[in-house]
């Protein structure tokens, strides 16, 4: 494969039934003979209490296993009867179920899925099994470099702020959860107030509707109360550098990074333009011409943001061969300099703009796409057609504006640099190439 | 059959000659016709003189469309010593032509809002991607056309290329202990044939290549005769033929000298291989020699990997993940153009062993071969085919990739819809007998992840 396919942030005409406790948006689409279908619900893995990283997964993943009435293997086999999908996904600030299902068969999957979220069983047996597969998927990760990178990255980073909680917790806490703290937290998290729903394909959105209501009713607001907002994360004074120190490593993974904005920020759509000129992943961004077409260093270099309803953070990802890590660090943190000093030029800003522009109807161009950018605006809080948005915002922008926000956010003396290597061989050239002392470099070990 | 995908089969296939309406610029056209695809909408077929194939679908669900070049050359067309050019050179389509610079062609498609853009070499075929507003089809077409024919290969741009992708090769192979076993598990059940190396190659392979080779690779397989050309979405057929023919038209036709390919032996014995990985929980990979996709047991091979992975109802789900032994349990790989190997692929849980994990499948599948699966277990394993066919194809650019596939690894795409046609009639007795022809030890070969 030439490259990894860029990721867009994808939004359109939606049926939206915002008079009711859940609110319902759901877009016709007959192209294909499926259903699909997403439960969102304001609880992520932001919100595991102290010591119990991990809960909000396991929940999600205990909500699958049995009901009131069906078994776990009652459960399985009557979802893959019909042909259906039903997945609970875990993300920082909210998790979601995505289900997918035939068309024909949706009242079907919707009694299946009313079950899971209004009458689950927390059977122990079955909290027994899934803790010993959850440590095993943690244990695995470690063998897979580039998500345990950013892993491990996000713990570094943000410290014991709630974003830096792995999705699937820590394998000692994860051990210790009990069925206390399941259905207090399932209490918390999956009840009315705190969901929504998106979904789209070949169905009636009033039968959905109709649904939503019962679910509605299944789980009413209670007297636990909803999660208490996130606060900002703190910022780490100066820079700071750390290898995760894994052996034999014939290829790092890197990550240059600082703190970042929100998605509302108004800096937000000059930093977007400017970020894409940097590293937005076109072959034509300096970080992909620097580090890759012109030296080969590595398949891809990129910059890009990581959002929240706080500010998250900002990134240059890359992951060149050991033997060239050091140099390539070097060359990242010196063209952010240069980035902050002397903007983009002119030449960039209308390239980039024009480029933007043209393919902002890729933001919405599939029922899909307008589907998942409804769900991150109901999420994350973001003003609705918030991603329709994009095309007007982009050809308003200038390129002063771009060069004064580049210059304002970029701060390249509070960066954190955080690679994935064998610290032996890594850590003496590392520092060399950054002109720093090497005890000033942090190793961390990966186990 | 119930709740299988229903192929809208029109009367026999609606094959028609050129119509009053096709431009008369068509001379170069020497086959149309329209054909069925999945979920009733149909595909414009064509065949040009020099042997371009060209299949149209219209979408007119957003106003751009997805455009797709395949080319019938993957890594089964190197030569050994040479692993790894075909992906290589996949890496040089981007590069210089005879009238563009290094670097114009991302340059062009980006400021027309292209997306998407990228390319893939797997053991089969090689292909070109991207999606475009509506208004760039004349566009695509005269960049596509251009490099089909007009590439420059530089000697500086390709070292540096080379070590691109010896830097992805790092990433997928190297340093990743699944993509290592994918490898090794393909290494040692094949001794002939040229799936038994990687598409990424060797690295002392990719060190010994130069512009030259790569140059040579181009002219032997890249012509109008070798591909086809894929478009979905907001287009008019007529149009894209007529803009297909203005910049496609004219190109030569190149004689094709396909590497001779070394029919596999029969495997006799089961083979086994235990790799020392930077892992912690270890993993099994075991393949099984399957037939070619045109084959006619794949329907039913197709069906017995659903009975067996698809859903957590499924077999191989129930025996390993249920009981605690793993973790995960997938089944893939039932697609290429030559006989290929039906791959489970394990992660064990905490301190399970692989071979445990190695006795419950051969227990499984020993039972799949002895007893008939019931009506329910039938109809299940059907639907969630049909459920994986359909989410396979959901927008533009998967319908294109699910047609260039067909018509890159069989006759035509039609022929894998047939395959797929036929999955709804498959019975409990055809997958039984699938299983015991090609799920046997003898045909086995299993590589074991184990802790360094």
């Amino acid at each position: 494969m030439r490259s990894f396919i860029q990721l867009l942030i994808p939004v359109f005409a939606l049926v939206s039934f915002s008079a009711q406790a859940i609110d319902v948006k759901f877009e016709k689409d007959p192209a294909v003979p499926l259903v699909y279908l997403n439960i969102v619900f304001k609880a992520g893995a932001s919100h595991d209490p102290d010591g119990k990283r991990g809960l909000t997964n396991f929940m999600g993943e205990m909500l699958l296993r049995g009901t009131s009435t069906m078994k776990k293997s009652e459960f399985d086999l009557a979802l893959d009867q019909i042909g259906a999908s039903l997945e609970f996904e875990t993300r920082s600030e909210f998790s979601v179920f995505r289900g997918v299902t035939l068309a024909k068969e949706l009242p079907r999957f919707l009694a299946l899925v009313e079950s899971v979220i209004a009458n689950p069983s927390f059977n122990e047996s079955e909290m027994k099994k899934l803790k010993s597969q959850i440590v095993s998927q943690i244990l695995e990760e470690r063998g897979r470099d580039q998500s345990l990178a950013r892993m491990r990255f996000e713990e570094y980073f943000f410290g014991n702020h709630p974003y830096g909680n792995p999705i699937l917790g820590k394998v000692t806490e994860v051990e210790k959860l009990t069925k206390a703290d399941l259905l207090a937290h399932y209490k918390k998290a999956i009840q009315a107030p705190s969901m929504f729903i998106v979904g789209t394909g070949d169905a009636d959105s009033a039968v959905i509707e109709a649904w939503a209501k019962k679910i509605e009713t299944a789980r009413p607001q209670n007297d636990a109360g909803i999660f208490e907002k996130i606060p900002a994360p703190l910022i780490h004074a100066g820079r700071r550098i750390a290898i995760l120190d894994k052996p034999d490593r014939t290829q790092t993974q890197v990550l240059v990074s600082q703190p970042g904005m929100t998605m509302t920020d108004p800096r937000y759509f000059p930093f977007y333009l400017g970020n894409q000129a940097f590293g937005g992943g076109s072959f034509s961004a300096r970080l992909m011409v620097e580090i890759r077409v012109k030296r080969g260093w590595s398949y891809g270099a990129y910059a890009y943001q990581r959002f929240g309803i706080e500010p998250r953070n900002w990134q240059a990802y890359t992951f060149p061969a050991a033997k060239d890590t050091p140099e390539a660090v070097a060359r990242i943190i010196d063209m952010i300099g240069d980035w902050k000093r002397n903007g983009i030029t002119e030449e960039e800003f209308k390239f980039n703009q024009e480029s933007m522009v043209n393919s902002s109807g890729f933001l919405l161009n599939t029922s899909k796409k307008r589907v998942e950018n409804t769900l991150l605006e109901q999420a994350l809080n973001l003003p609705q057609g918030f991603f329709k948005s994009y095309r007007t915002n982009l050809e308003q922008l200038t390129r002063a504006q771009v060069n004064d926000t580049v210059r304002e956010f970029i701060n390249p003396d509070q960066l954190t640099v955080f690679v994935l290597g064998t610290a032996k061989e890594l850590r003496p050239k590392l520092a060399q190439a950054l002109g720093v002392d090497e005890k000033t470099i942090e190793v961390i070990p990966f186990q | 059959m119930k709740n299988i995908v229903r192929m809208t089969v029109f009367a026999a296939c609606l094959a028609i000659s050129a119509c009053s309406s096709t431009p008369k610029s068509k001379t170069s056209l020497i086959k149309e016709e329209v054909l069925p695809f999945l979920g009733g909408s149909l595909v414009h077929r064509y065949e040009f003189k020099n042997g371009l194939r060209l299949l149209v679908l219209q979408d007119k669900s957003s106003p751009t469309f997805a455009y797709q070049t395949w080319f019938r050359v993957g890594s089964r067309d190197e030569d050994v010593k040479y692993t790894g050019l075909a992906h290589l050179f996949e890496h040089l389509m981007f590069k210089a032509t005879k009238t563009l610079k290094d670097g114009e062609f991302d340059r062009i498609l980006e400021a027309s809002g292209g997306e998407s853009m990228n390319a893939s070499t797997s053991r089969d075929y090689t292909d070109y991607v991207q999606e475009l507003p509506k208004e760039h089809l004349d566009l695509i077409a005269k960049l596509e056309a251009d490099r089909m024919v007009n590439l420059v290969v530089d000697d500086q741009q390709f070292k540096t290329e080379r070590e691109v992708v010896q830097n992805e090769r790092r990433y997928r192979n190297e340093n990743s202990p699944d993509g290592l076993m994918y490898q090794e598990i393909y290494q040692q059940a094949y001794k002939v044939h040229s799936y038994r190396w990687p598409v990424i190659g060797y690295e002392e392979d990719l060190n010994r290549m130069t512009a030259q080779d790569a140059f040579a690779f181009y002219k032997k397989h890249y012509a109008p005769n070798s591909a086809t050309i894929v478009v979905v979405g907001d287009v008019e057929p007529n149009d894209v033929v007529r803009i297909v023919t203005k910049y496609y038209g004219d190109l030569p036709s190149v004689e094709l000298k396909p590497n001779s390919r070394t029919p596999e032996p029969e495997q006799k014995a089961a083979i086994t291989k235990s790799m020392k990985l930077n892992i912690q929980v270890e993993k099994l990979m075991i393949g099984f020699k399957a037939p070619a996709f045109s084959h006619p047991d794949i329907p039913a091979l197709m069906l017995v990997r659903s009975a067996l992975s698809n859903g957590k109802s499924s077999r191989l789900y129930k025996a390993l993940v249920e009981t605690g032994v793993a973790s995960s349990v997938a089944a893939y790989d039932i697609d290429d153009q030559d006989p290929s190997l039906f791959i489970i692929h394990v992660n064990l849980q905490k301190g399970k062993k692989a071979s445990e994990a190695s006795r419950i499948i051969m227990n499984t599948i020993q039972k799949f071969q002895n007893e008939l699966m019931d009506a329910k277990e039938l109809e299940r394993s059907k639907n969630q085919l049909s459920y994986e066919i359909y989410e396979a194809i959901n927008d533009g650019m998967e319908r294109a990739s699910f047609l260039g596939h067909m018509e890159t690894i069989l006759p035509n795409f039609s022929a894998g819809m047939k395959i797929y046609e036929q999955v709804p009639s498959v019975t409990a007795e055809q997958a039984r007998d699938a299983a015991r022809k090609y799920l046997q030890s003898k045909n086995m070969t299993s590589i074991i992840g184990e802790k360094k």
